[in-house]
């Protein structure tokens, strides 16, 4: 049974540079297949598709003042390679940019395809598959390495609207809009506090966030991206929840205010009441 | 003062002559050949042990993890064991056998594919297909419509024996094989609902948080009418994985 088992690192590339200089980035594809397979390299450009970090391929056009190559002696782009089980092969992929590229960014996609020449050899009908894998290039032609972003806060809300002192957690909701020219990462922190004392600070998971888009932001753990939470204990009353971006992105700031209520408990009280009240007067009737 | 500075300089050159020696880590002479190394690691490697598991470089110069703004260096041999930042993509089984097609009895047969994503990634899985299930004459089974209608765009319930077509579902999977709908949900609600392939990649499956060996069966399906020429039916879909920016 023919099998597909493909590695490729990095999975993303952040690079800066001047227009008119060749740039070079080394990835490492390796084979953990069980038989040899057959692959190629592709670079495309890619857009972002709505504002989690999807992107699309469609209808895009490459910009002719960025010219992709191998450094590789034994290979051109485009080139099929065989990779045999278990090897580790380095492809170097050279970017050459014109020299009167425009100051802006620049995403692309670097694919590792796998042969699509096999044709199905088993009898009767059937498919047969193949894989590709890409990784990003997010490339910034400037003039300098220091470039500033300024981003603005499109939406910071929190959920569920009604918190009760027992509910699990309150989620927070968060996209920003990166209205520079150039991609930066997402910084800042989201502060919680009540009766202007502070109950936590979450840290934002730096995220890319492309020029001219929006993402959807979460909140940073031990290096890893996880939904921005409030977890309980919960006491009643108002809390305030505020969104502070870096102030390298412009320092934008805004606040939620969410309201915490025993409601659970006050619905338990009044239905004792009810039951009290309907007990004394059955009672008193008798 | 001009001789206590000779006297200086010659004593230093006496000194430097005589007691120290040339700083290389290695030094390797044969008869053709000299290699001086810039270290000589003592030892590196992955070891491990029932609650631990520990790569290392003893003797190498300065190893370790150097941050400063902008800049990451990971200096040491260990650091080619980091993990975190590779992506890989397993497609279980690259032949997908439908067999002999019987009109109006809907044919399935089904692959594995699964993912994992560097740190901080999340990913999508885009599926295409090179063209439709074809006879070499050029004879095509068509794209499915589902029971009433699904697209590339948007799937369908397919379990009407009347609707013919060729078409597939992602439903995700764990690790014992049950469908939990991990990745897929947004796009296949349960196992009852396919949609078509095309020739432009559409998403099937996709994750906003890194994963690791998250899985999804591919369930492949022909249903043909009993004026579909006989013969072998064949094309290549194809799977690509990325990761979100």
């Amino acid at each position: 049974m023919a099998s597909l088992n493909l590695i490729l690192k990095p999975a993303q590339t952040e690079l800066i540079s001047k227009p008119g200089v060749t740039i070079t980035q080394a990835y490492n594809v390796i084979n953990n297949s069980n038989s040899s397979i057959v692959l190629s390299t592709e670079v495309l450009p890619f857009a972002p598709l709505g504002d989690d970090g999807s992107v699309t391929y469609d209808n895009l056009t490459p910009n002719p003042k960025i010219q992709f190559s191998l450094g590789n002696s034994d290979l051109v782009l485009g080139q099929t390679f065989v990779l045999h089980p278990q090897e580790n092969r380095q492809i170097v992929l050279k970017i050459k940019s014109d020299s009167s590229m425009p100051l802006s960014d620049a995403y692309y996609t670097f694919f590792i395809n796998q042969d699509q020449s096999n044709k199905y050899t088993s009898d009767g009908s059937g498919s047969t598959t193949t894989g590709r894998l890409g990784s990003h290039l997010l490339l910034s032609f400037a003039k300098s390495e220091d470039q500033t972003s300024t981003f603005t806060i499109n939406k910071f809300n929190s959920s569920p609207h009604l918190i009760d002192v027992v509910f699990p957690a309150v989620e927070f909701h968060t996209s920003v809009l990166n209205t520079s020219k150039y991609y930066a990462k997402a910084m800042g922190k989201i502060t919680i506090t009540k009766n202007d004392l502070i109950l936590k600070e979450m840290a934002i998971f730096p995220h890319n966030v492309l020029s001219g888009n929006s993402r959807s932001l979460v909140c940073l753990d031990n290096n890893l991206p996880i939904p921005c939470r409030f977890s309980p204990p919960f006491w009643p009353g108002s809390y305030t929840a505020t969104l502070t971006l870096d102030p390298t992105l412009g320092g934008a700031t805004t606040s939620t205010t969410f309201f915490v209520f025993p409601y659970t408990l006050v619905l338990i009280l009044a239905l004792l009441s009810l039951i009290f009240v309907f007990k004394k007067r059955t009672s008193i009737q008798r | 003062m001009k001789y206590k500075i000779i006297l200086f300089f010659i004593l230093f050159t006496i000194h430097y002559s005589l007691f120290t020696n040339t700083a290389l880590a290695q030094h390797f002479v044969s008869p053709s050949y000299i290699i001086d190394w810039g270290n000589f690691n003592i030892t590196s490697g992955k070891k491990t042990s029932t609650s631990y598991f520990l790569t290392d470089t003893v003797g190498q110069n300065a190893p370790g993890q150097y941050n400063s703004t902008g800049y990451i260096v990971k200096s040491g041999f260990q650091y080619i064991y980091d993990s975190s930042n590779q992506f890989s993509f397993i497609i279980d089984d690259l032949t997908v056998p439908l067999g002999t097609l019987v009109a109006s009895i809907a044919t399935t047969a089904t692959n594995t594919i699964t993912i994992t994503t560097p740190s901080g990634h999340g990913y999508q899985i885009f599926a295409r297909y090179n063209h439709p299930l074809s006879l070499i004459t050029g004879t095509t089974i068509p794209d499915t419509s589902c029971n009433s209608g699904c697209t590339p765009d948007t799937s369908g319930i397919w379990n009407s024996a009347s609707a013919y077509g060729f078409g597939f579902n992602a439903i995700g999977i764990n690790n014992s094989g049950v469908a939990t709908g991990i990745g897929t949900s947004d796009y296949f609600l349960d196992n009852s609902y396919y949609r078509p392939f095309s020739t432009l990649g559409q998403i099937i499956m996709s994750e906003n948080l890194p994963v690791k060996d998250h899985s999804a069966k591919i369930s492949y399906k022909a249903n043909i009418s009993s004026i579909q020429p006989a013969g072998e039916y064949e094309n290549a879909a194809i799977f690509i994985a990325v990761p979100k920016y």
